[in-house]
């Protein structure tokens, strides 16, 4: 197996607070990482570092040997790595076939061309027959798939996924994890990000646990459900939400 | 029904030719003339307000500088306003890429008070600049004649009539051959969300940029175009903050964010201040520019996506 | 320039800048709390110094005497604009809401054009509003030292009214967060109504002492509206201290700048301090 991203003692600070703390992993080529942790723990912070989004305070960030380390969002989406955004975001008055095209001008210049490549992707993703309506008039769920699909239409070989099956109901996580698989079996690694434990354990072989910041755990998912520091991390949590 | 729209147009565009023909009054063909003028400008504004979300307040400084340019350009060397026209664009980007590129973390509000400071700079600058006439202005010396090299036509408005029809449509033109192509499609992207465009390719400073340069040439060849025509300039008139405004507001009365909604805008909106001028007694009256503003109001709060807002369904 | 033009040239600056921070502060609220910009601000200045301009020619008030007469209608203006027009585009698109108060200041520009022409006219004032004094061959005005101390009375009681009243902490509660602020019962609406109207007392405030000293113009809101603005985009918008700091810094640039560069440069220099700060930190002085 080849590594395709390779995080090395990432740290990210806003003012006081760690938002990461020195977090380090390497993902391969073709695996499914679920990326877990309790609310505030800084996944969508690790996200917004790997991407660009956010400068890291220090550490760096390798994409196929590559330093990516604080390129621009628009520079690491062009190096293959696409995400999705943890509270919806598409252009909301584009039409679904106008959203992905926007992705597609990635791969061409042509309209023409990217509109057929953007019709293929939402006909992927289970949207071909919505490809007239504006983003904002979709459903939630639907504005979920569409933003898999704008991700999808910059043929990334790295797809980050930012809590994508929040707000979905059981068929739709089938659904969704079906996609996913397909995805994976084109060869495309994923990273997600998920509260929908369900999914991350149906999907994903591997598992990194982030709380506060640190990287509690990385490894089977088999073995995190035993692992002291996340049982208490998860229980800390559940403690919290209910007291 | 593509097809049958253009045709609708192309038949405004031939009534657009005869109708100086037919109505030889010159304060009607004046009219006209300043809604090919405000046409030009609301389209431009449209590129970077209406389609990429950057609301700028302070286009009257590209209108001064074309302005400035070709009369400089003209007085000094004097070379043709034709050529002076484009310089004037030419230096329009400039000016648009300098207060641009370091604006180009700013959003909204923040957006648009820095056009209006930029504005204010140049006019300032340019009210105390003995080069360019500081607040005396300039005037170029007049052709004993008619010349096209000049750009001067005296005998007759309707020279005038028909190159700002030209240059109305052309930019209307351009900026729909730009708005359908995948640059247009970024512009929008980044008016409609510019986190996501980033995360889908787009770079964002770099398209900021190339659509403040395109508003910024057309809004500095309209400014050329009006320094021929009254042959005067001085900061006031080329280089006023309500003129920044009054941009806007017909880009916005049209309805920004389509084709032909700025100029929907002028058309409407031009003659009735035009007129509320003429009728009312000069500038000095203010009920022009109170009924102007009334009529905006309302418009905002009742028709908030303008004139076309009436024709388009959704 | 010697050192007593200096002291000079400082103390006008402060003079100069406190009052900006008066008519600042009430943007900064309107903004802070409904992230609106009131294009119309300065027009707002100028209705109340027309008001002060009024009473003054048909009653004899002094702008003093003005100050109360010209908060409670500007306040009342505040509500009833907010509740007839801004709250009509709050939920429409952003161009709107950027639009309708851009509508709002030509229609007054216009409106007071109309009525009064565009003459400038001044309130002839006696009594200490009419004197100035020498320290140390530092000249100061006392009407601008009276708008000064306004100010700061202001500033003060606003900062304790948001703090220690319940309508003060449900304004700030919706200018944190509107959502959460909604859910626990406060009726954001009329916080919105408040706050406009808190917004245009400032202005009323500002717009009557103001009048002791300065001439009165339909175009005379341009300028104040302009400046409040940048002030506003500099101290970081909803917070009332940082408008009055902000337009101390702003008050200073002009004064120093007139003296220096040339009075005819001072709002260029204004206005590019803020574009530099604005590229160094897009979200103003204090912002994040
Ligand atoms: N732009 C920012 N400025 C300041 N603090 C931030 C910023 N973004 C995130 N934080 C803080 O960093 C910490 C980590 O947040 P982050 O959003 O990364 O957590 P998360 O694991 O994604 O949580 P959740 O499951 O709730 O999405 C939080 O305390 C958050 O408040
Ligand atoms: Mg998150």
């Amino acid at each position: 197996m080849s590594e395709l991203l390779k995080v090395e003692g990432l740290t990210k600070r806003f003012g006081g607070l760690v938002a990461n703390d020195d977090i380090s992993f390497t993902v391969n080529k073709g695996e499914i990482i679920g990326l877990i942790g309790p609310n505030g723990a800084g996944k969508t912070t690790l996200f917004n570092c790997i991407t660009g989004f956010h400068k890291p305070t220090s550490g760096k960030v390798f994409f196929d040997g590559r330093d990516i380390t604080a390129l621009p969002p628009h520079r690491v989406s062009k190096i293959g790595i696409a995400r999705t955004f943890q509270i919806t975001q598409v252009f909301p008055k584009m039409t679904a076939l106008e959203n992905v095209m926007i992705g597609a001008f990635a791969m061409t210049n042509s309209v023409s061309e990217a509109k057929d490549m953007a019709a293929e992707t939402l006909s992927f993703v289970g949207l071909g027959k919505k490809m007239d309506v504006s983003g904002e008039s979709l459903p939630p769920p639907e504005q979920r798939r569409l933003e898999i699909a704008m991700a999808l239409s910059t043929n990334p070989s790295l797809l980050m996924l930012d809590e994508a099956m929040a707000g979905l109901n059981a068929v739709e996580i089938d659904e969704s994890l079906e996609i996913l698989r397909k995805l994976n079996k084109k060869g495309i690694t994923l990273i997600i990000v998920e509260h929908v434990m369900r999914a991350v354990m149906n999907i994903c072989k591997r598992i990194i646990v982030l709380e506060n910041g640190r990287k509690i755990f990385d490894g089977e998912k088999e073995k995190a459900v035993n692992d002291p520091a996340v049982i208490k991390a998860y229980l800390g949590d559940v403690y919290h939400a209910e007291g | 029904m593509e097809k049958g729209k253009h045709l609708y147009y192309v038949v405004l565009v031939v009534l657009a030719i005869v109708f100086p023909i037919v109505f030889n009054v010159p304060f009607v063909q004046h009219v006209a003339i300043m809604v090919f003028m405000y046409g030009m400008l609301a389209e431009s504004w449209n590129v970077i307000g209406g389609y990429s979300g950057l609301f700028s307040f302070g286009q009257a400084a590209f209108f001064g500088i074309g302005a400035y340019t070709s009369t400089l350009l003209y007085m000094q060397l004097g070379l043709t306003p034709w050529i002076g026209m484009i310089a004037g664009g030419l230096v329009a980007i400039a000016a648009g890429i300098a207060i641009g590129y370091p604006c180009s973390k700013l959003k909204g509000h923040y957006f648009a008070i820095a056009t209006i400071a930029f504005a204010w700079i140049i006019n300032i600058l340019f009210t105390n600049w003995s080069f360019v006439g500081a607040a005396t202005g300039l005037s170029p010396e007049l052709a004993p004649a008619d010349s096209w090299y000049a750009f001067q036509f005296r005998s007759s408005k309707l020279p005038y009539y028909y190159i700002g029809l030209f240059l109305m449509l052309l930019t209307v033109y351009v900026v729909n051959k730009v708005i359908k192509s995948k640059t247009g499609f970024y512009l929008r992207a980044l008016g409609e969300n510019e986190e996501v465009a980033a995360s889908l390719g787009v770079n964002i400073a770099k398209y900021r940029l190339i659509s403040i340069s395109i508003a910024s040439f057309f809004t500095a060849v309209a400014g050329s175009f009006y320094a021929q025509y009254v042959l005067y300039i001085d900061p006031p008139s080329v280089l006023a903050h309500f003129l920044s405004v009054e941009i806007v507001l017909i880009a916005m009365f049209g309805g920004s964010g389509t084709i032909w909604g700025p100029i929907w805008g002028a058309l409407i909106l031009v003659p009735l201040s035009q007129y509320a001028r003429a009728i009312w007694g000069g500038m000095g009256s203010g009920l022009d520019i109170m009924v102007y503003g009334f009529v905006i109001m309302v418009f905002s709060i009742f028709r908030p996506r303008g004139v076309v807002s009436f024709f388009i369904r959704k | 320039m010697d050192t007593t033009n200096l002291v000079q040239a400082m103390v006008s600056g402060l003079l100069l800048g406190l009052p900006y921070g008066l008519i600042a502060m009430g943007l900064s609220i309107i903004w802070g709390v409904m992230n609106i910009v009131n294009f119309a601000h300065g027009e707002f200045l100028m209705v109340s110094m027309y008001i002060t301009l009024g009473l003054y020619t048909f009653w004899h008030f002094s702008p003093v005497m003005s100050i109360p007469v010209s908060a409670v209608i500007l306040f009342g203006t505040g509500w009833l604009v907010y509740r007839y027009i801004v709250s009509k585009v709050m939920s429409g698109p952003m161009l709107a809401q950027v639009v309708v108060t851009f509508g709002l200041s030509a229609f007054l520009q216009g409106l007071f054009l109309f009525l009064f022409t565009g003459n400038y006219r001044t309130v002839k004032v006696s009594g200490i509003l009419s004197q100035s004094t020498n320290i140390h061959g530092v000249y100061v005005s006392y009407p601008q030292v009276i708008a000064s101390l306004i100010t700061i009375v202001v500033t003060l009681f606003l900062s304790w009214f948001m703090k220690n009243t319940m309508t003060g902490r449900a304004i700030m509660a919706t200018e944190i967060d509107r959502e959460t602020a909604k859910l626990m019962g406060i009726d954001t609406e009329k916080v919105n109504a408040l706050s406009f109207g808190i917004g245009l007392a400032c202005v009323g405030i500002a717009g009557a002492i103001l009048s002791s000293y300065y001439y009165i113009s339909p175009y005379v809101g341009l300028l104040f509206g302009l400046m409040s603005f940048v002030i506003v985009a500099l101290g970081g918008f909803g917070s009332i201290t940082g408008a009055v700091i902000a337009a101390i810094i702003i008050g200073e640039v002009e004064s120093l700048g007139g003296v220096l560069v040339g009075p005819a440069y001072k709002y260029a220099l204004v206005f590019s301090l803020y574009l530099i700060v604005i590229f160094i930190k897009p979200r103003g002085f204090f912002g994040w």
